[in-house]
């Protein structure tokens, strides 16, 4: 008697392989242009309203390397937040990812504006290799496992699903089903809130797609050390990740701490997420990381500062000085975070002072203006190129001038310059002003 | 991939070389500049398609006949042993011809765009910048249109180029807005809503409303939350 549970197996595979050879940019591979996937929603990934999570692959069959890309897209703790009614501080794509997601025009394109995706020109060696780039949709930095029913000023509820974990775990599992396993070399990549994924999902991604050689490069938010219980005084931003840690699941069952601890990373402290970035560094001692960042970031000093007591105890009428104090919490967290990443031999980083028109995000549609001019006319893509070339060291580089780069103000003469209006069309829009 | 196949991809190519150098793609510093087209305008969606259809063409026109020889030719922006991966992979795909006909394009506008960036890291004011700078904007639409970049890119890549073909902000605004604006009506519609998301929003709807009408000491928003996400797991 034939085994029905086997035979029945049999067929779903049937199923599954002919329903592959159907799908279009499967079976017959279209190369060189960005192919949307929509994971089923029992992979257990979602977008943050619900909707079912769409990524996108840009295959190269001439290359076996794969870039792993994190789109950034700020962070939420709240119904107005995460449901896209809280002007700049809602996170990208609350409504969830359209399957033309890539080629929009008029919202919704920040991560894949970007030399770190663009194949065609202006791109970094990485664009030569395969690409995948997964969207934010969960507010949550690519790391929930938690759904949440919040009420937002007006009454209305929002259920928002913290799901980015296991939009990263579906993607993961596709990516070494689909041609993408054992790539000789693998970058982990993202900005802002892809930054404060890459190095959490590193370990994950690389040993699940079985990499020869990893490569992380992290732009412009980072895990600052933070031992659990600390003060204020000593982790000013303690409050604003506790906060983030609750509500978004990190250390639920099967959240992002057991999928750390799953991966027993050494030098790992789960008393303090900070450690990661040694824990990395020392697990995978052959591999290469760089932080890149601005010293006068626009962004982090409020997001990574939110629930400070200090900030929050100087009335709004003084923004001023909520400013000035968040601006110095953050450069010294800054200080603190590079000073311990200068200890760790493999790893670098590329932090310039600012630049103007965005200070926020190294890699967002251009290297202009993120030269050190200390060390010529070099930008972070001298950075970004030794950390890929195994051969090159690690290049640590801090901008020690301090004033320089306010009197360059005009950095963008070289490709828009008398477009700044122009341009700074394109930075709101990358930075997601229109993303509802 | 057979001769005759190679043969095909290298007419299209050839083609591609032939309508771009007709436009003024290839000029030299001393080639006179395509029409100029009125403020706001890039290239029309007809002209796309007519280089897209007429790479098709080639390809097919020339897929019964051979070039014995033309095998070894490798497109611009290629190596030899590039070109062939490329091939290989693509032996058993049933338009194998367009698509490496397409692939090759892509390369060669690579290589442009390569070229360009070259001569401006010497000198943003190099005259030859204005030409290719008009060959380009072209290609950013047809790369755009065949999904090789995405809509930020193209955008970025644009407001690049423009700098170097309209030397005033206002109508460079301006063409960037009217682009954009055409751009947008081109973006292929997004796949349908999933029919079981519609169906579980409807039923998130009615739990959130029952919720709602509670009173407010007999809410408990954790076990709303995870009321939905059984909703979200059941769904069919």
């Amino acid at each position: 008697m034939p085994d029905i549970r086997c035979t029945s197996r049999r067929l779903i595979h049937a199923a599954v392989v002919l329903l592959a050879t159907l799908l279009p940019g499967f079976a017959h591979a279209s190369f060189f242009v960005w192919v949307p996937v929509t994971l089923d929603k029992k992979t257990g990934a979602s977008c943050g309203d619900g909707s079912p999570y769409t990524f996108f692959v840009n295959r190269n069959p001439m290359s076996r390397n794969l870039s792993v890309v994190f789109e950034p897209g700020g962070i939420c703790g709240s119904g107005d937040t995460c449901a896209g009614d809280d002007g700049e501080r809602t996170a990208f794509n609350p409504n969830g990812v359209p399957t033309n997601y890539m080629r929009a025009v008029d919202q919704g394109f920040a991560a894949s504006i970007s030399p770190m995706t663009r194949r065609l020109a202006g791109g970094v060696s990485s664009t030569e290799w395969n690409m995948v780039f997964l969207p934010y949709c969960t507010g949550d930095q690519h790391l929930g496992t938690a759904v949440n029913a919040y009420t937002k000023k007006n009454g209305d509820v929002r259920i928002q699903h913290h799901v980015g974990l296991n939009n990263m775990k579906a993607v993961a599992d596709w990516m070494k089903t689909h041609g993408f396993a054992n790539p000789p070399k693998l970058l982990v990549n993202g900005m802002s809130a892809g930054s404060m994924a890459s190095p959490m999902t590193y370990a994950y991604l690389r040993r699940t797609l079985n990499a020869a050689q990893g490569y992380m490069i992290a732009d412009s938010a980072f895990w600052t050390p933070m031992p659990r219980g600390a003060s204020e005084d000593v982790a000013p931003a303690v409050k604003t990740f506790e906060f983030y840690e609750r509500v978004h699941g990190w250390r639920a069952k099967g959240g992002l701490l057991d999928m750390l601890l799953a991966q027993n990373l050494k030098a790992f402290d789960p008393l303090d997420m900070g450690s990661i970035y040694r824990a990395n560094s020392t697990t995978f001692p052959r591999d290469r990381f760089t932080y890149l960042g601005f010293q006068e970031d626009e962004n982090l000093p409020v997001s990574g500062l939110l629930l400070n007591s200090s900030v929050q105890a100087i009335p709004e009428w003084n923004g001023a000085a909520r400013r000035e104090l968040r601006k110095s919490l953050y450069r010294s967290e800054l200080m603190r975070t590079l000073e311990g990443m200068s200890h760790l031999p493999n790893f670098g980083y590329w932090v310039p002072l600012w630049r103007a028109g965005n200070s926020h995000c190294v890699t967002l549609v251009t290297f202009l203006g993120t030269s050190i001019e200390e060390l010529g006319r070099n930008d972070a893509r001298l950075a970004i190129e030794s950390t890929l070339d195994d051969s090159k060291p690690m290049i640590r580089a801090i901008e020690t001038d301090q004033t320089g780069d306010y009197s360059r103000s005009r950095w963008y003469n070289f490709a828009f310059a008398g477009s700044e209006r122009l341009f700074a069309t394109l930075l709101d829009l990358a930075k997601g002003v229109s993303r509802k | 991939m057979n001769e005759r196949s190679i043969g095909a991809v290298l007419i299209a190519v050839s083609a591609i070389a032939f309508i771009a150098a007709a436009g003024g793609w290839l000029g030299s510093e001393e080639a006179d500049p395509p029409a100029r087209a009125a403020p706001g305008e890039g290239p029309s969606l007809q002209r796309l398609e007519q280089i897209g259809s007429g790479l098709a063409a080639a390809s097919e026109a020339q897929s019964g006949g051979g070039f014995p020889g033309m095998k070894d030719v490798v497109p611009r922006g290629l190596t030899a042993a590039q070109w062939q991966v490329l091939q290989d992979s693509l032996k058993d795909h049933p338009q194998a011809a367009q698509e490496l006909a397409r692939i090759a394009e892509f390369f060669g506008s690579k290589a442009d765009f390569d070229a360009f960036d070259a001569i401006r890291a010497q000198d943003p004011n190099d005259r030859r910048l204005a030409a290719m700078a008009r060959g380009l904007l072209p290609k950013v639409d047809l790369h755009l249109q065949r999904g090789e970049l995405t809509g930020g890119d193209a955008m970025a890549l644009r407001a690049e180029l423009l700098q170097h073909t309209e030397p005033d902000e206002t109508r460079r605004a301006e063409e960037m807005a009217q682009w954009r604006a055409r751009q947008a009506a081109l973006v292929p519609a997004a796949a349908a809503p999933d029919p079981g998301f519609v169906a579980y929003r409807r039923a998130e709807e009615q739990r959130v409303a029952q919720y709602k009408a509670l009173p407010e000491s007999q809410r408990d928003p954790a076990a709303l939350a995870r009321q939905v996400q059984a909703l979200r797991n059941d769904e069919q």
